[in-house]
């Protein structure tokens, strides 16, 4: 059998890359826990090590409480699958696959060690793999960032399952909000992205690098769309403060709020995946992917050569090792800093996110858009040039929003049947709720 | 019976479910959401049943009584010591403040007058309590909108307070600390009291307040959140008989402290002349979440400011009244070292014996962290309460619960509940 170079370095990175990411949010789950407790005043998880309660491995007690992720995903997997009575039961089950399918597949397109050339070999005289230029990623598409956006409209599909399924009104208002919002966002998510691929000219992952490295980095030369960029991801991942789907205050647990067990673990998971992929997305788009430095090319352009000696495939693997570094080490700082908005500030209502979209995010999206489409057809798409375009942007949005008519996000609205806030002209009738009460409770038969 | 109801065909009730149905318009799209008793954001055991349009409340009903504990009907069998551990319980934010006011309001039945130093410390303690109810309050401000760090900025220094009421008392969380005519015990070491309420109310507390206000009170989301949501209008407030900061938030002046004055708050308390202790009562004009959050700011501001003029100034001399009153149980050197104390305990402590009050009715209110805990006695002369009711303000203000929600939002809900700070246990007592 011969495979090409590109199939096996992406089977290669792919699985690497997946388990190195599911290895991650564990710990990300970790890290964040003991960042809300530093910024809390508190000490966060510092018991659990890695002796499983054995004498003998009594030295590896504590660890930082290192060993509560582990102890925490086992404890998922010993626990009861309770799926609610009533609920539908396949989609019930369909909607955690239907989550962390997309949100690990997202990786796929992340070049996460740049291009590198390999020599034709074989292994064990059975798979002949054919040399060639390859791109150290899952998927080597020419759709490149087409690919990222039609993926995360998939996540969309468990969270509306999950609550639709679960037979919960909790779950399903959860599912409600997440769908509305999640739909919503995509639009200043491509609209920005739209900006910068303009300026870029291409949707290839690797000639977007390229770009960066010749010109600087992209948040320099579209901060508005870098910071709607970052606004819409955390939209999408359903992270504060756009997390009113699982809002616990209001919602108990949201759309997962039946889910316990694994499944419960695959939205937890898919919810951290999903924050690597959109960090590492953004670290590839605006922030100069495994380059370093903004303005400074370190690594080069050219592909490194895995082969000839022993040592230099090894000094190859380890620039390799090192771009992957430097690209996940960015979009890890892009994680704790949206941990660090969760930990800091309070939640939006659903209509003032919703608002937010259609009011501000995606008009504004929109003028940056034409923006750049007038300076890429005037020809100017040099980074000073970008950036005057952008203050322009940025001092229209100035002038005009005072003039935007004034709206009360917290008026009340009068409703039939309510006492104290009733439709004009209403007879407003104070009595027993018994009657609809009764509604709560409706006599079916058994499903 | 020495007080009579009026009869229940008198009141207008529209009770009927079938004239009700007549009057309601069914929409078709409406659902009934059962907000509660078991749900994170309800404090306790609060039930709502919803009517909602879409996200908006169109109908809402609250159902209490899920922590119904008859503690008013405990008051009928616990003399007017024993009673204090019961009181302690409903409102277990400010525990002392509730057993401050049951004692206010026997000691005014039984029409003693306790000693300056008693009244000192009752009033230290009353502040105290008074913060410790309004940092959990805003620090919860925070958590109900899905801020967790406010809370616990609100959390970390009321642990102080426990130490406090531990130090005074003996027991953290209820400290059972007051008695008739006097307090349980006399603070163990003077200066070791002060240095512990100095440090917190100079360092601890003070540093927590503006951790939360620098976290929220300029927070675009927070303002948005709050601003306009639930609001009551003054004349709404004075109608439903609200009290405490969710009054003077909605502009209604009134603080028992300045308005019936009693304990360190009133004009010569110490029978010499003293002046009574000089704070400001905060009122804000807007009555909806934001104002109730920043009344209750400055009233732990004010409270500090209270506790400052008066820790230095502990007036030395006995905590109790006068042994011969035959009102307060003697010190244990007394009962041991003197027959006429080992008496009075008796007379105290057995249960044919005990007080003789006047036979009278008296309602005596005090204002705590939540506003007018009023404690209505009846006694009949017997040492124990013929009945002891409570004005709780956790349940009077809770009335406005379904007022001020519906034509809202359901995220609305906790922020309307969280400034009303209902407890429950208060509330069905």
């Amino acid at each position: 059998m011969t495979i090409s170079a590109q199939t096996f370095a992406s089977v290669l990175v792919f699985a690497l890359v997946v388990h190195v990411v599911l290895l991650t949010c564990a710990y990300l789950i970790y890290v964040e826990r003991k960042m809300a407790a530093y910024i809390q005043d508190r000490i966060g998880p510092n018991r659990v090590g890695f002796d499983f309660g054995l004498p003998i491995l009594g030295f590896l007690k504590g660890c930082l409480g290192l060993g509560q992720s582990l102890a925490d995903g086992l404890k998922f997997l010993l626990k009861e699958d309770y799926a609610p009575d009533r609920a539908d039961k396949r989609l019930f089950t369909l909607a955690p696959v239907a989550i962390i399918i997309p949100a690990l597949i997202g990786f796929a397109i992340i070049p996460w060690g740049g291009t590198a050339t390999i020599p034709s070999f074989s292994i064990l005289g059975l798979v002949h793999v054919t040399g060639g230029e390859v791109v150290l990623a899952g998927l080597n598409a020419n759709i490149g960032i087409v690919y990222l956006l039609s993926v995360a409209s998939l996540g969309v599909y468990g969270v509306t399952i999950a609550g639709y399924a679960s037979n919960n009104k909790y779950s399903f208002i959860g599912g409600m909000r997440a769908t509305a919002q999640m739909v919503s966002y995509e639009i200043p998510l491509g609209l920005s992205l739209l900006a910068i691929l303009l300026v870029y000219g291409t949707l290839m992952p690797e000639e977007i690098i390229a770009h960066q490295r010749q010109h600087g980095w992209m948040v320099f030369a579209q901060p508005i769309a870098a910071v709607l960029f970052f606004i819409a991801i955390l939209a999408e991942a359903n992270r504060a403060p756009f997390d009113v789907a699982e809002a616990e205050q209001e919602l108990v647990g949201g759309y997962h709020t039946e889910y316990s067990s694994m499944r419960f673990a695959l939205f937890f998971l898919a919810e951290y995946a999903h924050m690597i992929t959109s960090s590492a997305m953004f670290a590839l788009l605006f922030l100069g992917g495994w380059e370093p430095l903004p303005f400074v090319s370190v690594f080069g352009g050219g592909a490194v050569h895995l082969g000839g000696g022993v040592a230099e495939v090894l000094l190859a693997v380890a620039v390799v090792g090192l771009k992957l570094a430097v690209l996940f080490g960015k979009a890890v700082t892009l994680v704790a800093f949206m941990m660090l908005i969760r930990w800091t500030i309070p939640r939006l209502r659903y209509d003032q996110i919703m608002m937010g979209a259609w009011q501000s995010v995606i008009p504004l999206a929109l003028t940056v858009v034409v923006v750049t489409a007038a300076m890429v057809q005037w020809g100017r798409t040099d980074t000073l040039s970008l950036i005057l375009a952008n203050g322009a942007v940025f001092a229209l949005m100035m002038v005009v929003m005072p003039l935007m008519p004034k709206y009360d996000p917290n008026r009340k609205i009068p409703l039939y049947g309510s006492r104290f806030n009733p439709m004009p002209g209403e007879r407003v009738v104070t009595g027993p709720t018994v009657a609809l009460a009764r509604e709560d409770h409706p006599v079916r038969g058994s499903l | 019976m020495p007080f009579s109801l009026k009869p229940a065909e008198q009141y207008e009730v529209d009770a009927d479910p079938v004239k009700y149905l007549a009057g309601h318009v069914d929409t078709g799209d409406r659902w009934v959401l059962n907000f509660g008793p078991q749900h994170p954001a309800t404090h306790t055991t609060l039930r709502l049943v919803l009517e909602l349009d879409g996200e908006r409340i169109a109908r809402c009903t609250p159902h209490i009584g899920y922590l119904h504990s008859g503690f008013e009907k405990l008051g009928e069998h616990l003399d007017y010591n024993q009673y204090v551990t019961i009181v302690s319980r409903m409102n277990y934010l400010s525990p002392i403040s509730n057993d401050i006011a049951w004692h206010g309001a026997v000691e005014a039945l039984f029409g003693i007058d306790i000693t300056p130093r008693c009244k000192v410390l009752r009033t230290i303690m009353a502040e105290l309590g008074r913060i410790q109810d309004h940092l959990l309050n805003i620090g919860a401000a925070a958590l109900d909108l899905g801020a967790f760090t406010g809370f616990l900025y609100g959390f970390n220094p009321r642990e102080k307070i426990y130490d406090l009421c531990d130090y005074v008392s003996g027991q953290r969380f209820h400290p059972d600390w007051t008695r008739v005519g006097g307090l349980m015990k006399d603070l163990p070491d003077e200066e070791t009291f002060k240095r512990m309420v100095k440090s917190f109310v100079h360092d601890d507390m003070p540093q927590a307040v503006k951790d939360i206000e620098t976290l929220l009170v300029r927070n675009r989301i927070f303002i948005d959140r709050t601003r306009g949501v639930g609001t009551l209008s003054r004349d709404d407030a004075i109608a439903w008989s609200i009290s405490g900061p969710l009054a003077r938030a909605s502009g209604v002046k009134r603080d028992l402290r300045k308005d019936a004055p009693y304990l360190c708050y009133a004009d010569n308390w110490d029978g010499q002349g003293a002046e009574a202790v000089k704070f400001q009562v905060p009122v804000c004009d807007d009555g909806d979440v934001l104002a109730r959050f920043l009344v209750r700011c400055e009233e732990v501001k004010q409270s500090a400011k209270i506790i400052d003029q008066l820790i230095d100034n502990i007036p030395g001399g006995p905590v109790d009244t006068f042994a011969d009153g035959k009102m307060v149980k003697p010190r244990k050197e007394d009962v041991y070292g003197s027959i006429e104390g080992l008496i009075q305990h008796f007379e105290i402590i057995m249960s044919n014996r005990g007080w003789t009050p006047p036979v009278a009715e008296m309602y005596a209110a005090q204002e705590t962290a939540n506003g007018e805990l009023g404690y209505y006695i009846v006694s009949d002369g017997s040492p124990r309460a013929w009945r002891a009711s409570v004005r709780p303000p956790s349940f009077i203000n809770y009335q406005v619960m379904a007022k001020l929600i519906e034509g809202h939002q359901l995220a609305d809900i906790v922020a309307v509940l969280g400034s009303l700070n209902v407890v429950a246990a208060e509330l069905d007592r």
